[in-house]
């Protein structure tokens, strides 16, 4: 049972959680200010396709691809903007809508465009070598983060902090933050709405398809059809599980990581357990993850008050005397 | 009397005076995303008329074509709209087909071989269990621990996709195959769901008529029965229903309920109609489409059996189009978002006819 | 002394109704205005206009002897007004620092000052002698400092005119009279402040001058040293018409409802009632007199079951309905025509029809084993709107064709078919036209001649007085005053309702 938390199921668990974790941080910009994004299912699509293509279509260069992940996600949420701003169009509909056109564009031009059809694995892929570390592999965590692993994975952390840092301590994130709070206040404040509301979106956009490009170009090597299985409801169960606070819900994503990478060993260890039971792991464990919010969340609400209204008994008798 | 004729057109159902002014939307709608699809089509270096001729066969030749996938369309409209009225978002349905499928199958496997009409009638009643109690899953964890239907729902249905897989490629498998696939042994044929003969080789079957009696079912439920009305005003205004009396958290359950149970239809004629056994991944997405055939009638049962065979056609349209031209056929489903997107933004006209009215009083001081 | 803010000739109209009629208000630099009046009286929408919420039809605006267009909020910051609301907008999860900056932030790099807003702000806070945690959450805050914090944020944005709308109305004593020391400081420094309020205590510990507003006139202004309570009291509550309704003799029968020591539990955003003892008996009405806002909706509402009591019992004809839900209740003998009529009384996007037939489609002949009679329901909803003088053609009609009295005439034609023992009216004219006025009170007092019990709540103290045979004043959640019919006039209530007096040990 060691086995559980030996370095390679980490590695592995760090691994999973990467794209899992950079989609989470783009909805978790969008949360804050009340967007309910779930078409992050769809900008990751959009980024592991386009990733593909501009790698088959090129010289190979995984980071070309991710670059170009990275803006054909960023124009492709332009869309879900333009519904949900601009027309202010109901958040859950146009998601639905844009994970359908999403899965529909990206299996059309991967005929029309690539000329394949179900998937695409180019084969003049030219993968970005792994980070090798030697020194730590055996450094307990930050071993499994570093050693042997895209230099996506430690970047990617480190864009949760700096995440947690601009919605903590920049004008920008405080603007961000006031929307989902009171966009009354924002409003009244002389906030710009609308255009900050548009950032988070694109910016949502531009970190899946980040994550869809590292989920093509480096956990695989491959499209393949409606590819991301849900990735992005579980980072946004990630999400709520996590309160939105970036450093938690990195913390969150590894969990996840890990439940699938436990899965995988499961398998592996040939245990009899058949691997669509397996697989189903990890949305299991969502569910019941966001069970578990909902009622602490109740809970929470009813636990703050009452530790909010001690301290404001304790200020107003500060005041009377 | 202008004011008064468009707040009635604008709903669809209510009372006063019926006019054609709720369809010119939605069919305006329809031929801009055909429209843009088919420019869209221009670019990506394909013929733009494919579509066309594809739609052409499905209401001509190919009719049958369009009446399988007809319903699957129908059946799914109907399980969205029925929890959209009451304002719960049922996103599950592609779950609750699965499980209504899985289930079916192990009552129909478990049989004997010649049960006939009353072994059918069990199965499909097996079929509408699973899929009701799968989707009261999601609606007990949103009554009783507040947890957001939307999530959970999306999250069941992969657990319910894996699970289809397990047991089609691992429990009822047909170990006698020659080749292996991911599917369960062949229905007996007493218990297959007949096909529509007379219109030639094809998959249309007799769930078509199971499908319009629901629809007319589904508006009976919400014009005529006290439930119906319950879930208009529970729907509509909840304050109002808690006012007078009505239980929403009792109302959401129900609906959840026979939602569930009309997705479990879906997969119970997929299997016993079309498919004569379970195959992981037989169900390419009839949840969402159903969120499209229900948003384009606008939550209206009766309206679902002209968008339902709307889009019937269309689906159907798309696989003749690709047979004839050489368009993928997932084409239908970028029109399909289209659609979706172009609804849910409905506001552009009421804000265009605002804004216009501010300028003409203008601003004073 | 020079104005610092001229309304002059202001016109304001929404459908329906003439918020503000040829409204001038005139404030001087530096001097604490009180602007005063019942609700619906039109301050609020005057000064929404100052703020730039909302643009006046007709009139004028001179902010220190300057015209100029108001079209923004965005606009009157720059002009140097501020306002503060009477709900707060504020963010809950956010420090009070964040709260102040929000909008006008400073900056050093790519991070805020902390450290730079952090001075400015304790400097304001000394200067005006005003003090709050600026590391508290605004959820962890009491009520007082929450304004104290929007009075922080105006100042951080150098405001030099600051209207404050009803702000003690959420506030304690003790909270009260440290905002009337704030802004006597704020006045000291040169501050000018408008003071929307409708507690004449206040009015005349605080302020310099007057404008007293009532149903969208300027009933009168002046310094506050010439005016007495009776003076504001008479400008405020101001003279009505008194319908003459045919009244039977009174001759109150058995108790319907009994309110024994019945409490609400307290919630931000609403005034609970404490130790409420109530009763009304058959054959009666009794009016709960009281500005709005003063623990009116909770009474209702912990009647009706839709919020729940902290203590105390409540009972419909003897039984005990404590424990019962609305469903109940009602079938019990409970009718209610809520305050808000569009947001609890009707669906608006439903039509007449089904908004008839909410208390009477679960039962026979309307409906039968679950399968509605629409044959029925539809002929009664049609024999109703003609009982009701619901104008019209037929009750197929969606509900927002009608106008907001024929609305009413709904809600009350739906609550009175159920033949109720006890029926609750909230301001149940509210909205409504003259005709409608009229023909509503007729049936509220059928009603009473009948026998039955009404339990009528309103902010018209006319209404209250014309209709009641006990009247109750509801101030700050308790009853502190009763009168039988034409025991005193407008003026003398007015006093109990404005929190002037108090009758020791009153119950209803």
């Amino acid at each position: 049972m060691e086995l559980l938390f030996s370095p390679s199921v980490l590695a592995s668990a760090f691994r999973i959680a990467t794209p899992l974790l950079l989609a989470a941080l783009g909805c978790i910009l969008c949360h804050k200010a009340g967007i309910t994004n779930l078409a992050i299912e769809s900008f990751m699509l959009v980024g592991s396709f386009v990733s593909i293509a501009c790698i088959s279509l090129t010289n190979g260069s995984v980071l070309l691809g991710m670059v170009a992940a990275m803006i054909g996600a960023g124009v492709y949420s332009l869309l879900f903007a333009l519904a949900v701003v601009k027309f202010k169009a109901n958040h859950v509909v146009a998601s639905i809508a844009m994970n359908m056109l999403g899965v529909g564009l990206t299996s059309f031009l991967l005929r029309a465009v690539l000329g394949s059809q179900g998937m695409i694995r180019p084969a003049n892929i030219v993968k970005i070598p792994n980070m090798q570390l030697e020194a730590l592999q055996n450094v307990p965590i930050i071993g499994s983060i570093l050693h042997n692993q895209s230099f996506i994975v430690p970047v990617s952390i480190l864009l949760a902090f700096i995440v947690f840092a601009i919605l903590k301590k920049t004008k920008y994130g405080l603007n961000v933050v006031s929307l989902g709070e009171s966009e009354g206040a924002a409003l009244s404040a002389g906030i710009k709405v609308d255009r900050v509301k548009w950032s988070v979106i694109i910016l949502s956009g531009i970190f899946c398809g980040l994550a869809g490009a590292y989920l093509s170009t480096t956990i695989l090597s491959e499209f393949s059809e409606n590819m991301v299985q849900g990735r992005g409801f579980t980072a946004y169960t990630a999400v709520i599980f996590g309160g939105a606070n970036p450093i938690v819900v990195w913390i969150v994503t590894v969990f996840f990581g890990w439940a699938e990478a436990v899965g995988v060993q499961i398998e592996l260890a040939g245990l009899g357990i058949p691997s669509s039971i397996v697989k189903m792991f990890p949305y299991v464990l969502a569910i019941i993850v966001l069970i578990i919010s909902s009622v602490t969340g109740q809970n929470k609400d009813k636990w703050k008050q009452s530790f909010a209204d001690r301290k404001k008994r304790k200020s107003v008798r500060a005041e009377v005397h | 009397m202008d004011k008064m004729m468009k707040k009635m057109g604008m709903l669809g159902g209510g009372g006063g005076k019926r006019s054609l002014k709720p369809l010119a939307k939605p069919v305006l709608m329809l031929i801009a995303a055909l429209l843009i699809v088919m420019a869209f089509l221009a670019v990506s270096g394909y013929d733009p008329t494919a579509m066309l001729i594809g739609l052409k066969r499905a209401v001509t030749t190919d009719i049958a074509g369009s009446i399988r996938w007809a319903i699957p369309m129908l059946l799914g409209g109907v399980a969205v709209c029925i929890p959209f009225k009451a304002q719960a978002f049922n996103l599950g349905v592609d779950g609750q087909i699965y499980m209504g499928a899985v289930a079916s199958t192990v009552v129909a496997l478990a049989l004997p071989a010649n049960s006939g009409f009353w072994g059918l009638v069990l199965v499909f009643l097996a079929g509408m269990a699973a899929g009701m109690v799968y989707a009261m899953i999601a609606a007990a964890m949103k009554v009783y621990c507040n947890t957001d239907m939307v999530v959970s729902t999306l999250l069941l249905n992969f657990v319910a996709q894996l699970f289809t897989e397990y047991m089609a490629a691992d429990v009822l498998r047909d170990s006698e195959a020659t080749v292996q696939m991911n599917a369960s042994k062949l229905l007996p044929e007493s218990l297959w769901l007949p096909r529509l003969s007379y219109l030639g080789p094809s998959s249309a079957n007799a769930g078509i008529y199971i499908a319009i009696v629901v629809c007319l079912l589904a508006a009976f439920l919400f014009y005529k029965t006290t439930l119906g009305y319950e879930i208009k005003i529970v729907g509509s205004n909840e304050e109002f229903a808690r006012y007078g009396g009505m239980k929403p958290k009792s109302v959401i359950l129900k609906v959840m309920a026979i939602s569930g149970a009309v997705a479990g239809l879906i997969g119970v004629i997929e299997v016993t109609a079309v498919q004569h056994r379970l195959i992981a991944g037989f169900n390419p997405g009839f949840g969402f489409d159903g969120i499209v055939v229900a948003l384009l009638a606008n939550n209206n049962p009766l309206g679902v059996l002209l968008s339902g065979a709307f889009f019937g056609i269309l689906k159907n349209g798309g696989s003749n189009m690709e047979r004839a031209t050489d368009v993928p056929q997932i084409i239908t489903q970028v029109t399909m978002a289209i659609i979706i997107l172009s609804v849910s933004s409905n506001i552009v006209i009421k804000k265009i006819k605002l804004k216009k009215r501010r300028a003409k009083n203008g601003t004073a001081v | 002394m020079a104005n610092a803010i001229e309304l002059l000739n202001i016109t304001k109209r929404y459908p329906g109704v003439v918020a503000n009629d040829d409204v001038t208000v005139c404030v001087q630099e530096a001097e604490i205005h009180g602007l005063i009046g019942e609700n619906g009286a039109g301050k609020s929408t005057i000064m929404n206009i100052l703020y730039g919420l909302a643009q006046a039809d007709k009139g004028v605006i001179k902010v220190f002897g300057q015209e100029c267009r108001i079209n923004s909020p965005q606009d009157a910051i720059g002009l140097g007004i501020g306002m503060i609301h009477q709900h707060f907008m504020l963010m809950p999860n956010q420090t009070v620092l964040r709260n102040v900056i929000l909008g006008n932030t400073p900056q050093k790099g790519l991070f805020i000052d902390e450290k730079s807003a952090r001075q400015d702000i304790e400097k304001i806070m000394k200067e005006y002698g005003m003090k709050v945690n600026l590391d508290a959450k605004i959820n962890q805050i009491s009520v007082g400092e929450k304004q104290r914090v929007e009075i922080i944020k105006a100042l951080y944005r150098n405001v030099r005119i600051l209207i404050l709308d009803e702000p003690t109305a959420v506030l304690t004593p003790a909270e009260t009279d440290a905002l009337l020391e704030t802004m006597q400081r704020l006045k000291k420094q040169g501050c000018t402040i408008i003071f929307i309020t409708h507690k004449l205590k206040e009015v005349l510990a605080a302020t310099d001058r007057v404008t007293i507003m009532r149903k969208g006139v300027v009933t009168g202004s002046g310094n506050t040293s010439d005016m007495s309570i009776r003076k504001l009291s008479e400008l405020i509550v101001g003279r009505e018409v008194n319908f003459n309704i045919p009244f039977e003799n009174y001759k109150p029968g058995d108790k319907v409802l009994e309110m024994k020591n019945v409490s609400t539990t307290p919630r931000s955003g609403a005034m609970a009632i404490k130790q409420i003892n109530l009763q009304v008996n058959e054959g009666e009405i009794v009016g709960i007199a009281g500005v709005e806002g003063n623990g009116q909706s909770d009474l209702v509402e912990v009647i009706a079951g839709m919020v729940p009591m902290a203590e105390g019992s409540i009972s419909l004809c003897k039984r005990d309905v404590s424990g019962l839900d609305i469903r109940r209740r009602r079938i019990g003998g409970l009718g209610h025509i809520p305050e808000d009529r569009l947001k609890t009384g009707t669906s608006k996007v439903c039509t007449i029809s089904e908004n008839l037939m909410l208390n009477k489609y679960y039962s026979r002949p309307f409906s039968k084993a679950g399968v509605l009679n629409h044959r029925k329901i539809n002929a009664s909803a049609n024999e109703m709107c003609e009982k009701f003088l619901v104008k019209t053609p037929n009750a197929s009609y969606q509900l927002d064709t009608l106008s907001g009295g024929n609305m009413q005439k709904v809600v009350i034609a739906r609550e009175f078919e159920s033949a109720p023992n006890l029926l609750i009216a909230a301001q149940p004219t509210r909205g409504v036209d003259i005709g409608a006025i009229e023909y509503i009170h007729g049936q509220l007092a059928k009603l009473r001649n009948e026998g039955r019990a009404v339990l009528l709540v309103s902010a018209e103290l006319d209404e209250v007085m014309s209709l009641s045979d006990r009247i109750i004043v509801l101030y700050e959640g308790e009853i502190v005053a009763q009168f039988m019919r034409d025991e005193a006039n407008e003026y003398e209530i007015g006093e109990y309702m404005l929190g002037a007096k108090r009758q020791e040990q009153c119950h209803g």
